[in-house]
């Protein structure tokens, strides 16, 4: 699954770069969100299929509500010590490019008035967690465990790595990450404009 | 938002179909393949559309680095926090 969706980022990459005009592209803002919510349909399929569904809900109980704030701290306990890697950066800007927490259409736009420069890693950083969330998900649900692939994409646990998230987990944990993705969405926008006044 | 709403929407409307099957005992067998041209052919229209942005694409070579840091630490430590979290509450990974 990994090795697919490598090859897909990086075909479409390619096709984006050198072929396809920038005229056209825009047409993507009309299929992706087609295409997501078809994909979001069979999942859905796949999920009422296994049948009680509340009971799975009820369920996870505590996770739904932990694992969003483990992720939300080893988000910024992860920007706080990579800030201590790179020369150009200090610790507290760290903080802000991982609280974006993958929303990579909002983040970018609190830190922008503070710091062009940190608010272009901020974006990038972002897009990152949702493309590397693709790759590695499948990889941490064989090596690690299913829980862990929950917190690895952030936000976008719940749109469009969910699908990642069915094939290679379980139906419970597919729902949790789901709720997750849900929770994390809320707190980047009281996330964001908190961390951006430490800077 | 909306667009949120619209995802939620279609998975809900899905899970309510795939109950109907699972009470009716009915199958599609081409879900699955289904599934995964779609989710090839998402990722390649996000790649697309990154590849499109030729400022994404040069600073990738002077910012990437630094955001590739960034984004590797931040997800380990997640997964770390998790670990040690379903360790300490004995906790599995969910039904199959």
């Amino acid at each position: 699954m990994s090795i697919i969706i490598v090859l897909s980022i990086i075909g479409g990459g390619a096709l984006g770069y050198f072929i396809i005009p920038s005229d056209i592209i825009g047409i993507f803002d009309l299929l992706i969100p087609v295409g997501l919510s078809i994909l979001m349909f069979l999942c859905g399929i796949d999920l009422g299929k296994q049948g009680d569904i509340f009971k799975r809900i009820k369920n996870i109980g505590i996770k739904a509500f932990a694992l969003p704030v483990l992720c939300v701290f080893g988000s910024m306990i992860g920007g706080f010590v990579s800030g201590f890697l790179i020369s150009s950066l200090n610790p507290v800007e760290g903080v802000v490019a991982a609280s974006g927490l993958g929303w990579y259409t909002l983040a970018p736009f609190y830190v922008e008035p503070h710091n062009l420069e940190l608010s272009a890693i901020t974006f990038l950083t972002n897009v990152m967690r949702e493309f590397f969330g693709l790759i590695i998900i499948p990889i941490v649900a064989k090596k690690i465990g299913y829980l862990e692939t929950s917190v690895v994409a952030g936000a976008p646990a719940m749109d469009v790595c969910l699908p990642v998230i069915e094939k290679s987990t379980n139906a419970e944990i597919t729902i949790c990450s789901f709720m997750i993705g849900v929770i994390l969405s809320a707190v980047v926008p009281v996330l964001m404009p908190f961390v951006v006044t430490f800077l | 938002m909306l667009l949120t709403l619209l995802y939620f929407s279609a998975a809900s409307f899905g899970i309510y179909i795939g109950h109907l099957m699972h009470k009716k005992n009915k199958e599609i067998k081409s879900i699955s393949k289904i599934q995964i041209a779609m989710i090839i052919f998402l990722i390649s229209a996000m790649g697309a559309k990154i590849g499109n942005n030729k400022e994404i694409i040069d600073s990738l070579g002077t910012i990437g680095l630094s955001s590739f840091l960034i984004v590797s630490m931040a997800i380990i430590f997640s997964i770390i926090l998790v670990f040690i979290f379903k360790r300490l509450l004995k906790m599995g990974d969910g039904e199959e």
